[in-house]
């Protein structure tokens, strides 16, 4: 075996705004840290983010945010982690202008925020429509001034994790122009890898969101919380699933039916276009599923935008202007734009504590091993997250977890010297070269002798299958097909084969690696999703309608037992728990 | 509407095989709102899953697929196919962004750009002022933030940004990098990305880096190797503009007087002086004043020229009639 092994502090995987968030305060502590992204830094999706960014900066205090964000999660976040959201969401702000993300301005020289969905006041900060990649540029630019190592286009396969210590070492990650297997021994491991929306056939998500931590902590029988909850956001272009951001309504845009008519009115008659997106997901939905939809197939509705003007436009929305006109041939100032709901946003994800730290299904800590951003479950946006949540999100926790793993190594160093003993008072395993032999039984599965047929209709397949079944609406039947045909998948993904034998960017390897995650956290999506038998924010039962407080208002917890689903539910931790946990962060 | 029908004509190569490159061709169909990058993704899952490019966000803001049609750089995703038969005809071929570079198929070794990105000291160092002092960046809080102190909420009047012209939303697709004429040419020129992103930061009230102006007046890698063919410009998906902002950074490195910058930035001065004095361009004395004692060198053709009756010497040389004129002129537009 061809194996490289090194060491390292910390490694990151993932090079978003979470990952490089907590790549900064390492590297600040002086740690050695090493960032694996298999795209560059400034191509991961946070750049993708359009709207905006949430911060109380110019109310009373933050309560108000807190309060809306609890209540948008359908009651679902956990509260301490809302109210550390939302007071530390200033301060963000301040840090991202000081760093030279260029907000938009009002006249008077304030930050200029506009109302997004589900809030009581226009709380959003944006820099035009490209508020991700402005807040992504700046992290990025202030961690290559820090120094921290990005090892662009590596692909991560798996983790170094001992179960009978309950700790993690490691990680084993593929160099994608050479596919050489790296070993990297590190005292922590962050995952900051992003959402998952290529489960799905409709999705706003770019190529690269395939969720890939989660199927790794899923293969390690590690556990994911609240999977059901997938969020579909209102208004995709019609065409493609691609995103018209939040911003457009928030900037006044009219969602309409066959008939013309503002059928929001008629779902949420106070918020209107701009109540929470599950609301208005399943509206628009509920429009097209009774023919009130527009288009050559009827399976969208209209957004329309022209009564907001040209220089508002221009000016405020312009790249969903050209967007639009690009994409879908259609131009705004003159003509309503087709949209439909698409996924979009993962709420659930790997369970961590406020500071990062991964837990399994009891809720005790995976040492060494920390979480962030879209791929991690902290839970700040239970049931539904709310718009201009998830960059705020992306850096807050990313930093705290950068910070909490410098201060355990840091202060593990003084009292033992670098590289001593971690928290679980173990000394960390040294990696070695069998280590890597999963992931070298997983590519070659790709490749030995009697197998035939590809992988990619059977990712189709999948995609289509959790589009119609794990979907806006759910239902028991559904999702029992959907069990059952996932498993056919994933009993025929094993006898399929990858031609592309290069070594060199192989991207069909990559991508059937990529599918096989996703058949794991799929199964993930779909068990969770059976067995809450309620609705609750993006999660919506055909034949369960209603809340069910008594007995669901809680976080699932699912994870493999000997290859067999199993699933635990834990509290929503109580804003007197918030109390307490303030103390000391 | 019915599918039109197109013919792609890709590049394929691959380093570790050290075969020399070859085109594949593929017939297809395309419907009234595929991009590029919709082709290429039917081809990768539904023909030849070996082809390999870069590719992520679909709607052109990540900045991974750009690639080369025709010799034109483009972002794949959002450059609708139909747009293209229109300019180059039913045939398209489609290479990589730079050939010279190529490890796979589409997939360019992008080092060199990200290196010069890099060089370009590309983040901002904030000012440090007290809080009380006039101007712009007045109320920007020196302190790191990291502190837990509550922050002050910095006022930038709006106006004070826009100077950076939306250079900050170039997305670094290195479109206009392969479309540069000089850098194959001139392997230190930063090109107009980075130096894009030096006029960003240049341009922002709130940065304190020192010398970013020298750095992009140096001779050899900065504004100077430039030789205004647009090419840049026409090539932007994003519309950013890249050369007149290059241009701009000209005139302030001219004004700074920070910079000789060696032959090119004294021939650009001399040419000002030139026209200033005389309102004429006397180009003996403008040659000797960019190239100095390398002028030697020039002796063998500068006599050849003479004889020739090419090379007028004649430092008598009169005014232009309108010369005030010209000289208020140039007063003005600067």
């Amino acid at each position: 075996m061809n194996v490289a092994i090194e060491k390292s502090d910390v490694v990151i995987v993932g090079a978003g705004l979470a990952g490089t968030s907590a790549a900064l305060q390492c590297r600040r502590a002086q740690l050695k840290t090493v960032v694996l992204t298999k795209v560059h830094p400034l191509r991961s999706h946070s750049g993708a983010a359009q709207g905006g960014i949430n911060a109380a900066l110019y109310e009373r205090d933050t309560s108000a945010h807190r309060n809306d964000t609890i209540k948008g999660s359908d009651y679902l976040a956990d509260r301490d982690a809302v109210e550390t959201l939302c007071c530390t969401a200033p301060e963000i702000i301040a840090d991202l202008d000081m760093h030279g993300a260029v907000f938009s301005r009002t006249s008077e020289g304030k930050i200029a925020q506009r109302p997004f969905g589900a809030q009581g006041t226009a709380r959003t900060c944006y820099a035009k429509d490209r508020t991700g990649l402005v807040c992504l540029q700046t992290v990025y630019e202030q961690a290559v001034r820090e120094g921290v190592d990005f090892r662009c286009e590596w692909y991560v396969l798996d983790l170094l994790y001992d179960p009978l210590e309950g700790r993690v070492y490691g990680v084993t990650a593929m160099d994608l122009r050479n596919s050489r297997i790296h070993l990297i021994q590190a005292e922590a491991v962050l995952f900051a890898t992003g959402g998952y929306g290529r489960a799905y056939s409709r999705t706003s998500n770019a190529h690269a969101n395939t969720g890939d931590a989660l199927g790794i902590i899923l293969r390690n029988g590690l556990a994911l919380e609240d999977m059901e909850f997938v969020q579909f956001h209102p208004t995709g272009l019609a065409d493609t699933g691609i995103l018209i951001s939040e911003a457009a309504r928030g900037e006044g845009a009219y969602l309409l039916n066959s008939s013309g008519e503002r059928f929001m009115l008629g779902y949420d008659p106070g918020k209107g276009e701009l109540s929470s997106r599950d609301i208005v997901s399943r509206a628009c939905e509920t429009e097209i599923r009774e023919g009130r939809g527009v288009g050559p197939r009827k399976d969208a509705v209209y957004l329309d935008l022209r009564h907001l003007g040209a220089r508002i436009i221009k000016e405020r929305l312009p790249e969903l202007y050209s967007m639009a006109m690009t994409l879908q041939g259609e131009n705004m100032l003159d003509q309503p734009i087709r949209v439909a709901p698409t996924t979009h946003y993962s709420m659930g994800g790997i369970p961590t504590d406020l500071h990062g730290q991964v837990r399994d299904h009891r809720g005790s800590p995976v040492y060494g091993l920390f979480a962030a951003g879209e791929c991690a479950c902290v839970s700040v946006h239970g049931a539904n997250r709310l718009g201009g949540n998830s960059l705020l999100e992306a850096i807050v926790f990313g930093r705290r977890a950068g910070r909490r793993i410098a201060s355990i190594l840091t202060e593990a160093a003084g009292h033992h010297g670098t590289g001593g003993p971690s928290r679980a008072g173990s000394r960390t395993r040294e990696a070695t070269e069998d280590d890597a032999s999963p992931a070298f039984r997983r590519i070659s599965n790709f490749y030995s002798g009697d197998q035939q047929g590809s992988f990619y209709p059977l990712r189709k397949q999948l995609q289509q299958l959790m589009t119609a079944e794990a979907g806006i609406f759910r239902s028991r039947e559904g999702l029992e097909d959907a069990r059952r045909r996932l498993h056919g998948i994933a009993g025929q993904l094993h006898r399929t084969k990858v031609k592309d034998t290069s070594p060199c960017f192989n991207t069909e390897l990559q991508e059937a690696l990529e599918f096989e995650n996703m058949v794991l956290y799929a199964a993930a999506i779909i068990e969770s999703g059976l067995h809450r038998r309620e609705s609750r924010g993006a999660h919506s039962r055909t034949d369960f309608p209603r809340h069910d407080d008594e007995n669901y208002l809680a976080h699932t917890f699912f994870h493999f037992e000997e290859s067999e689903p199993v699933l635990d539910y834990h509290p929503v931790r109580s804003p007197e728990s918030a109390q307490e946990k303030k103390i000391g962060t | 509407m019915a599918p039109d029908s197109v013919r792609l004509n890709i590049f394929r190569y691959d380093a570790f095989r050290g075969e020399s490159h070859s085109y594949d061709c593929y017939d297809l169909t395309y419907h009234q709102n595929d991009q590029l990058l919709d082709v290429l993704e039917m081809i990768k899952t539904e023909i030849d899953h070996s082809l390999s490019y870069r590719r992520s966000c679909r709607h052109g803001i990540c900045g991974s697929c750009a690639m080369k049609v025709n010799g034109k750089p483009v972002l794949a995703c959002s450059t609708p196919v139909r747009d293209l038969v229109r300019e180059f005809g039913p045939k398209l071929t489609v290479d990589p962004l730079d050939q010279s570079r190529v490890v796979r198929d589409l997939i360019c070794d992008m080092d060199m750009f990200w290196e010069k990105y890099t060089r370009s000291a590309p983040f901002l160092e904030p000012v440090t002022v007290q809080a009380s002092s006039p101007g712009p960046a007045a109320a920007v809080s020196a302190e790191p933030l990291d502190d837990g102190k509550t922050p002050l909420i910095p006022l930038i009047f709006s106006g004070s940004t826009n100077a950076i012209d939306d250079a900050d939303h170039c997305i670094m697709c290195g479109a206009c990098y392969a479309a540069c004429p000089v850098v194959p040419l001139q392997p230190d020129f930063l090109g107009p990305a980075a130096i894009t992103r030096s006029y960003r930061f240049i341009k922002d009230v709130r940065d304190a880096h020192p010398g970013r102006l020298a750095a992009v007046g140096e001779a050899g890698s900065g504004v100077w190797e430039c030789i205004k063919c647009l090419k840049c410009t026409e090539v932007c998906p994003k519309q950013i503009d890249p050369f007149s902002k290059l241009s701009r950074l000209h005139q302030e490195v001219l004004r700074s007087g920070s910079s000789p910058g060696g032959i090119r930035a004294r021939h650009t001065s001399g040419f000002q002086l030139n026209l200033l004095l005389n309102g004429l361009l006397n180009e003996f004395p403008l040659a000797v004043f960019a190239m100095r004692f390398r002028m030697i060198t020039m002796l063998r053709r500068g006599i050849r020229m003479f004889l020739h009756g090419k090379l007028v010497i004649n430092p008598l040389r009169p005014r232009s009639r309108g010369y005030r004129q010209i000289r208020r002129l140039m007063r003005r537009s600067r």
